[in-house]
C-alpha cells in the first residue's frame, strides 16, 4: 500500500503532462485510479475472510514513526470511494476542462490529493494521519484556487485552508496528548486498551480537540461556511472533494476513533447536538439557494451533519446506518454535482430559476439526474431508500430521546429530498424552454454521473452485494462484530411509515418551492462574515501594534532597550534586595568629593551642551574623573588605560565631528522630562548595584599567586618575565599573531591608498 | 599532544580567514576604480573565487566538525586541557557544524550577490570566516571571558559586513544602529559577568554553577542577589543577540539595510551561536534544581520572553510589505520557538536541549534557503524585496519559485520539510515538561505565521505584476544555485529522515 500511495503521488508530474494533452489522452489517466479500485476491491476478499491487509515501512524509528498502513472494513469503504469516484472524476475533469490552458495542473493536483486522501484513510498511525490530513488541506487549497485569476476563488481557497488548517493543528495537539497518555500512536494499540483514555484527566481536552478537527474538516456548524464558499472550485473538484472525499475525512476520523474514545456521553452528545443542528440548518439553507452548486453544497453540509449524528447515537444500528448513508450520499451527491457541472457546461448558467426542459437536449444526463434524485429522495430500490430506513430505525432506537430526534431527522430528510429534486429533476423535467445557446454534452461528461447513479440503483436493488463490506466497516466503528441487515423490504413498521411521510413532505415542499425560497427567514447567521471580521480585527490589531513598536529611530530603540533591561534588572533587584550597607562608605575625603563633583559636572555638561564638540569634551572630563578615582584607589594600570582611552576617543571624536552641525534640534519639554526620569532611574539602579557589590569580600589578590608560583613552578625571579614567557606564553603568542594580522590589514589599506593616488 | 585533529574545525576557519586576508592584501584587483567611483580593494572583481574559497573553508569546517563528532570524546582526551576556557564537547561540535554550514551558505550567496549588486569587494569573505570563527568560539566557550572574546570577534566582523555598501545611507544607518545597541548589550553582559565573578569568585561557567548550586546551604557565602542580577544582565545581552522582543528593535532595520547575504548570516549563524551559549550558560551555571524551578529560577522569565517574542513578531510580520522585512520578523518569531525549547529543559533537560539543537539546524537550512531564494529572484540593480516584486515568478521562473516555496513551507513548519520536525521536537519537549499553555500559544503562533508565508507563495503563483511595473528577473549565478540546491536537499533530507539529526543531538548530550 505504501508503494501504491507513493506511486500515486509520483504520478502527479506525469498527470500534469498527459492531462495537458487532449481530452482523449487525459482520459487514459483514469487507468491508474481504476487499477487502484480493482486492487482494493480484490483485497475485499481477504477482508471478508476475516483478514486484515497491513504494510509496514520504518520511517523514523527513534520517534516511533513508521509508515504503516492497514486496510480494514472502514478503510476499504473509504478507499473504494476515493479511487472509484476518483476514476470517474479524472474522466469527467478531462472533458469538463477540455481546452482549459492549465488542465494539466488540475490532473496533477488531483493525483496528489488522491494520494494524500488514501494516506488519511489507510494509515494506522495518528501522527501519519495528521501529516496526510494536512496534505489534503494543502492540495485542496490548490484545487479550490484552481481559477486563481478570480479574486473570489483565491479568497475561498484561503478561507478553506485556514479553517481546515486550524482543525489540523487541533488534531496534532490531540495526537500529542493521546501519545502522552497511552505512550503509543498506532491505532490498533490504542484499540487494545481503550479504558485508559476515557478515564484519564486529559480525556476532555482530547475529545474537544478531536471533534474540533473533525468538525472543521467536515464543515460542521459553526465552521460550515467554508464549504459553500469552496464552490468557487471547478465542478469536478466539488464533485470529488466536497461530496465524496475530503469533507468525509472528519467523519472518518470520528468513526476511526469511536472505539477508542467513544461510548461516553462526553463523546456522543456533542456529535448528536452539533450533527443534528448542522443537519437541520444545512438542509434549511439548501432549499433557499438558487445556485445549483450552492444547493448541493448546503445539502452536503446537512448530510455530513446526519453522519455525525448517527455516529453520536452510538448503537450498532446507527453505525450501520452511518456507513450505508455514507456510501449512498457519495453515490447520489457525486452524481448530482457532476450533473450540475454538465448543466452549467451546456447552458452557461446554474440558476435553478432559469433552468427548465433540458431533458431532450441532455437525455443521458437527465437520466443520471433522475436516478440520483430518486436515491436522494429515498424512493424504494435505490440505496438512498435503504439508508433512510436504517437511519429511521437507528433514530427510533435512540435511548436518550427518540421523540425529539426522529421528527428532526424526518424534516431534515424531507428538505434534503427537495434539494435532490431541485438539482436532479427540476432542470430537466420542469416544463419550459432551455436557456438560449444551450448545447449538447459529450459522452465523457455524462459517463461519470450516469455510472454513479446506476451504481446507487444497483446497490439499492441488490443489497446482498454490499452487506458483507458494510458489516465489516460497521464492526470497525463499533469495535466489535456487527452484522448489517440490508434488505429491500424491512417489513411494515414505523420506519416505513416515516419514509412514506418523508416522501409526502418532499412532494408538498417541492410544489411550494418558490414560496419556501421567498419566505424563508432567517437567511444566514453570518458566520462567514464573523470569520472575515475576525481576520480583519487581527489585521487591525497588528496594524495598531506595529507602528509604535517600529519607529525606526535609534533614540526610541535605545529607550525601549534601556527601559526593558532596567525593568528586568530592577525587578530582580527588588526581589533580592536585602542590604544596602553604607558602612565604611561614608568615610569620604574632600578631594574625593571634588573628583566626584567633576564627574557629575561633566555628565550634566554633556547633556546640556549645544555643540557636539562641547559634549565630547564634557564627556571626556567625566572619564578623566573616573580615571583619577582609579588612581586614588590603587589601580594605576587601570587608570593609565582609562586615560589613554579617553584621550584617544576625544581625539577621534574631534576629527569626526569637526564638520557636524550644532545639535539644536532640542527635544520637547515633555520628552526631555521623560528621558531625564528614565536616565535618573537607571542611575539610581546602577548606584544601588555598585553599593551592593561593594559589600563583597575582596581578599583574592592575583599578585600573591604569581609571587608564590614564580620561583616554585617557573624557576624564575623576575615575575614580569615569568608571566610573559611562562604563565601567559600563549597570550604572548596570540598578541604577536594579532600584531601580524593587523600589519597585514595595514598593508592592504596602504595599497588601496596607493591605488587611489594613482587613479585620482 | 594531539590537539590538531579535535581542534581542526576552529583551526580551519582561523587559518582560512588569515589566508583569504593575505590574498586580499597581496593579490591584484581585477577591476580598476573608474574616476569618481568607490575605492577598489585588492579583492575587487574576485568575489566568485573568494566566495568559493570561503565556502570551501567553511564547508571543511562543517565536515571536520562532524568528523570530530563521530570520533567521539574518547578519541581526543587532550581536549580536556582546554577546559574550562573552551568546552569542545558534542554540543559545541554540533553547533560548530550548524554555524559553518550557515557561514558556507552565506559565502556562496555572497559570491553571487555582491558582483550582481556592484559591491564586489573582497573583504567580505575574510570577515565572514572570522565572524564564523567568533561564533564557533562563542558557542564552545566555557568561561565568561572567552564568551566575551567570541562574542566580540563575531559582532565586530558582522558590524562591518552590514556596512559593506558604504555608499548607501540605509546600510550605514543599519550598521550604526546595530553597532550602538550591540555595544550597549555587550557592556551589559560585561557588567553582568563582573557581578557573577564578584558573587561567586569564578569566571568559568562550571565554577559559577557550583557556587550557584550552593546557594541556600548554610555554609554558602554566595550573594544570591548579585547572582540574580548578573544572570539578568547576561540574559538581556543574549536576548539582544537572538533578537527576542523587546530587545529586537534593531533587527528589522539591520536585516533590511544590510546586504542580503549579511542578513542571512545574522539570521542564521549569529542567532545560532547566541542560542548555543545561552543554553550552555543556563544549563552549566544555572542548571541546579533551584535555578531551574518554575518558582525561583529563570524558566518563567524565558517563557514570558518566548510568548511576547512569538506573538509580537508574528502579528507585525503579517503586515510587512517587504518580504525581506517579513523574513526579519519571521526570524524573531523563530527565536520565540527556540526559547520554548530552552524553557522545556527545565523538566526534561536532554530532550529540551536536543530539540533546541535540531531546531537551530532546521532553521538554519530553511532560513538560509529562503534568503537565498530572495537573492536569486532579484538581479542587477533590482533586488526583489516586496511582494509585488515576486508576482508572477511562479510562471516565469518555476524552478526559483519552487525552491522558494519549499523553504517557506519549511519555515511555516509544514510536513514533510525539515521545519516541521524542528517544531515537532520543540513542542514535544515542551509537552514533556508539562508546558501546555506555552505549547498551545506556540501552535497558535505557527498558524498565524503560516498566513504570511503563504502570502509569498500566493504572490509568486497567483498574481501577475502590475502592468508597467518593473519585473524582477532572477540572476544567473552558479554559486547561488549551488547554495539553494544544497539547502533544498537538506530541507527535504531532514524532512524525510529526521531521525539522524535527532540521534546526533541526543548523542551529543548523552555522550553516545
Amino acid at each position: 500500500m505504501t508503494t501504491l500511495i507513493l506511486a500515486t503521488l509520483a504520478l502527479a508530474p506525469l498527470a500534469a503532462w498527459l492531462g495537458g494533452r487532449s481530452a482523449k489522452v487525459a482520459t487514459l489517466l483514469a487507468l491508474w485510479p481504476l487499477g487502484l479500485t480493482v486492487w482494493f476491491a480484490s483485497a475485499l476478499r481477504i477482508l471478508l475472510q476475516g483478514g486484515v491487509v497491513t504494510d509496514h515501512v520504518a520511517w523514523i524509528p527513534s520517534l516511533g514513526l513508521n509508515l504503516s498502513f492497514r486496510l480494514d472494513g472502514l478503510s476499504a469503504v473509504f478507499a473504494l470511494m476515493i479511487t472509484g469516484i476518483g476514476t470517474l472524476i479524472v474522466v469527467y475533469g478531462a472533458h469538463y476542462l477540455d481546452g482549459h490552458p492549465e488542465r494539466g495542473r488540475f490532473q496533477a493536483s488531483l493525483f496528489a490529493f488522491m494520494a494524500a486522501m488514501l494516506g488519511v484513510v489507510l494509515t494506522d498511525n495518528l501522527f501519519t494521519l495528521f501529516v496526510f490530513w494536512e496534505l489534503t488541506g494543502f492540495t485542496s487549497f490548490l484545487l479550490i484556487g484552481f481559477d486563481h485569476e478570480k479574486e473570489s476563488s483565491r479568497r475561498a481557497a484561503t478561507q478553506a485552508l485556514i479553517v481546515t488548517g486550524a482543525g489540523g493543528l487541533a488534531l496534532l495537539a490531540a495526537a500529542v496528548l493521546i501519545s502522552q497518555v497511552t505512550g503509543t500512536l498506532t491505532i490498533p494499540e490504542l484499540l487494545s486498551d481503550r479504558g485508559l483514555l476515557t478515564n484519564h484527566a486529559s480525556y476532555l481536552p482530547i475529545v474537544v480537540l478531536v471533534l474540533l478537527a473533525a468538525f472543521t474538516k467536515s464543515a460542521q456548524f459553526p465552521f460550515h461556511f467554508w464549504l459553500p464558499g469552496a464552490m468557487a472550485a471547478p465542478t469536478p473538484v466539488s464533485a470529488y472533494l466536497h461530496s465524496a472525499t475530503m469533507v468525509k475525512a472528519g467523519v472518518y476520523l470520528v468513526a476511526r476513533l469511536t472505539p477508542v474514545l467513544g461510548g461516553t456521553l462526553l463523546w456522543e452528545l456533542p456529535l448528536v447536538i452539533i450533527g443534528g443542528l448542522t443537519m437541520l440548518g444545512g438542509a434549511y439553507r439548501a432549499v433557499q439557494e438558487t445556485d445549483l452548486k450552492r444547493v448541493l453544497a448546503y445539502s452536503t453540509v446537512s448530510a455530513l451533519g446526519t453522519l455525525f449524528l448517527l455516529l453520536g447515537l452510538g448503537s450498532e444500528a446507527a453505525f450501520t446506518a452511518a456507513i450505508v448513508y455514507l456510501v449512498a450520499h457519495a453515490c447520489y451527491k457525486g452524481a448530482l454535482f457532476q450533473v450540475a457541472g454538465v448543466v452549467d457546461h451546456a447552458t452557461g448558467t446554474r440558476d435553478i430559476r432559469r433552468l427548465a426542459g433540458l431533458r431532450a437536449l441532455l437525455p443521458q444526463t437527465s437520466l443520471a439526474g433522475l436516478l440520483a434524485a430518486a436515491s436522494m429522495v429515498g424512493l424504494p430500490l435505490t440505496i438512498g431508500f435503504v439508508a433512510k430506513e436504517l437511519v429511521y430505525e437507528a433514530g427510533l432506537k435512540y435511548a436518550l430521546s427518540p421523540f425529539a430526534l426522529v421528527p428532526a431527522v424526518v424534516v431534515g430528510s424531507a428538505l434534503l429530498g427537495v434539494c435532490g429534486l431541485l438539482a436532479g429533476f427540476g432542470p430537466f423535467f420542469t416544463p419550459g424552454a432551455p436557456p438560449e445557446g444551450s448545447h449538447r454534452a459529450s459522452a465523457g461528461l455524462w459517463f461519470g454521473p450516469l455510472t454513479l447513479a446506476v451504481l446507487g440503483l444497483l446497490f439499492g436493488s441488490a443489497p446482498g452485494l454490499t452487506s458483507g463490506v458494510f458489516s465489516l466497516a460497521a464492526s470497525a466503528v463499533a469495535g466489535r462484530s456487527v452484522e448489517a441487515h440490508l434488505a429491500l423490504w424491512h417489513g411494515l413498521g414505523l420506519p416505513l411509515g416515516l419514509s412514506a411521510l418523508t416522501l409526502l413532505l418532499v412532494a408538498l415542499l417541492y410544489r411550494a418551492r418558490k414560496l419556501v425560497r421567498a419566505r424563508a427567514w432567517p437567511r444566514s447567521l453570518g458566520f462567514e462574515r464573523g470569520f472575515t471580521g475576525f481576520l480583519r480585527i487581527m489585521d487591525f490589531i497588528s496594524g495598531r501594534i506595529g507602528p509604535p513598536l517600529q519607529e525606526s529611530s535609534l533614540a526610541s530603540y535605545a529607550l525601549t532597550f534601556v527601559l526593558s533591561a532596567g525593568t528586568l534588572v530592577g525587578v530582580g533587584y527588588y526581589l533580592t534586595a536585602e542590604r544596602v550597607s553604607l558602612d565604611g562608605l561614608l568615610d569620604v575625603r574632600a578631594y574625593e568629593l571634588a573628583i566626584s563633583g567633576l564627574i557629575i559636572l561633566g555628565a550634566i555638561g554633556a547633556v546640556r551642551a549645544r555643540t557636539t564638540m562641547t559634549a565630547v569634551l564634557c564627556l571626556g572630563t567625566s572619564g578623566y574623573g573616573v580615571a583619577l578615582t582609579f588612581l586614588l584607589f590603587g589601580a594605576p594600570d587601570l587608570a593609565m588605560t582609562q586615560f589613554a582611552a579617553e584621550t584617544l576617543t576625544a581625539v577621534i571624536f574631534v576629527f569626526v565631528f569637526w564638520q557636524f552641525p550644532r545639535v539644536d534640534q532640542a527635544s520637547a519639554r515633555l520628552v526631555k522630562l521623560r528621558d531625564a526620569i528614565i536616565a535618573c532611574g537607571c542611575g539610581v539602579l546602577v548606584t544601588l548595584l555598585a553599593l551592593d557589590s561593594a559589600t563583597l569580600p575582596t581578599t583574592r589578590r592575583l599578585s600573591d599567586f604569581y609571587a608564590e608560583a614564580a620561583p616554585s613552578l617557573a624557576h624564575g625571579r623576575n615575575i614580569v618575565n615569568v608571566i610573559l614567557v611562562d604563565f601567559r606564553a600563549f597570550d604572548t603568542l596570540g598578541e604577536i599573531t594579532v600584531l601580524v594580522t593587523a600589519a597585514v590589514g595595514v598593508v592592504a589599506l596602504l595599497r588601496i591608498a596607493a591605488a587611489e593616488r594613482q587613479g585620482g | 599532544m594531539n590537539l590538531l585533529f579535535p581542534l581542526s574545525p576552529l583551526l580551519v576557519t582561523g587559518f582560512g580567514a588569515l589566508l583569504l586576508m593575505l590574498t586580499e592584501a597581496f593579490g591584484t584587483p581585477r577591476v580598476r576604480a573608474a574616476a569618481g567611483e568607490e575605492v577598489v580593494d585588492a579583492g575587487a572583481g574576485r568575489s566568485g573565487e573568494l566566495a568559493l574559497g570561503a565556502a570551501v573553508v567553511l564547508l571543511a569546517g562543517a565536515v571536520l566538525s562532524v568528523a570530530v563528532w563521530l570520533a567521539g570524546p574518547a578519541a581526543s582526551p587532550e581536549l580536556k586541557l582546554l577546559e574550562p576556557w573552551l568546552v569542545f564537547d558534542g554540543v559545541a561540535l554540533f553547533m560548530s557544524f550548524v554555524l559553518c554550514l550557515g557561514g558556507a551558505f552565506t559565502a556562496l550567496l555572497a559570491g553571487g550577490y555582491l558582483p550582481e549588486h556592484q559591491i564586489d569587494r573582497g573583504e567580505f569573505f575574510p570577515l565572514l570566516i572570522l565572524a564564523t570563527l567568533g561564533a564557533q568560539v562563542l558557542s564552545a566557550s566555557g568561561d565568561l571571558l572567552m564568551l566575551f572574546v567570541g562574542l566580540e570577534t563575531m559582532s565586530l566582523a558582522v558590524y562591518a559586513m552590514i556596512g559593506l555598501r558604504r555608499g548607501s545611507a540605509r546600510a550605514v544607518e543599519a550598521a550604526l544602529k546595530y553597532f550602538l545597541l550591540g555595544s550597549f548589550a555587550a557592556a551589559l553582559m560585561l557588567f553582568g559577568g563582573a557581578l557573577l565573578y564578584g558573587a561567586t569568585g569564578h569566571t568559568d561557567l562550571r565554577g559559577i554553577g557550583q557556587a550557584v548550586a550552593s546557594i541556600g546551604q548554610p555554609e554558602s557565602t554566595v550573594n544570591a542577589g548579585l547572582v540574580l542580577l548578573g544572570l539578568t544582565l547576561n540574559l538581556v545581552g543574549l536576548a539582544f543577540k537572538v533578537s527576542a522582543v523587546p530587545f529586537h528593535m534593531w533587527t528589522p532595520d539591520a536585516y533590511e539595510g544590510a546586504p542580503t547575504p549579511t542578513t542571512t548570516f545574522m539570521a542564521v549563524a549569529v542567532k545560532t551561536a547566541a542560542f548555543a551559549i545561552l543554553m550552555r550558560l543556563l544549563l552549566t551555571s544555572f542548571g541546579d534544581e533551584r535555578a531551574m524551578s518554575w518558582g525561583a529560577g529563570w524558566p518563567p522569565v524565558l517563557a514570558l520572553l518566548a510568548i511576547v517574542t512569538m506573538t509580537v513578531a508574528n502579528l507585525i510580520a503579517g503586515r510587512q510589505e517587504s518580504v525581506k522585512r517579513m523574513l526579519a520578523y519571521s526570524s524573531i518569531a523563530h527565536a520565540g520557538y527556540v526559547l520554548i525549547g530552552l524553557v522545556a529543559t527545565m523538566r526534561s533537560p536532554i530532550e529540551g536541549q536536543a530539540s533546541v539543537m535540531v531546531y537551530l539546524l532546521t532553521y538554519t537550512v530553511s532560513t538560509a534557503g529562503a534568503f537565498g531564494a530572495l537573492i536569486l529572484c532579484g538581479s542587477r540593480g533590482a533586488e526583489a524585496v516586496s511582494y509585488d516584486d515576486l508576482a508572477g515568478i511562479g510562471r516565469r521562473h518555476p524552478a526559483a519559485a519552487l525552491v522558494f516555496t519549499l523553504f517557506l513551507l519549511s519555515l511555516a513548519g509544514m510536513p514533510p520539510t525539515a521545519g516541521f520536525f524542528g517544531k515537532l521536537y520543540i513542542f514535544r519537549a515542551a509537552i514533556d515538561s508539562e508546558l501546555y499553555w506555552l505549547t498551545v500559544l506556540g501552535l497558535l503562533n505557527s498558524l498565524v505565521a503560516a498566513y504570511y508565508y503563504l502570502r509569498v507563495i500566493v504572490s509568486m503563483y497567483f498574481r501577475e505584476p502590475a502592468p508597467g511595473a518593473p519585473v524582477a528577473t532572477p540572476m544567473r549565478s552558479g554559486l547561488v544555485t549551488g547554495a539553494l540546491v544544497l539547502a533544498a536537499f537538506l530541507v527535504l533530507a531532514i524532512g524525510l529522515a529526521p531521525a539522524t539529526p535527532l540521534a546526533m543531538a541526543l548523542g551529543s548530550l548523552t555522550g553516545g
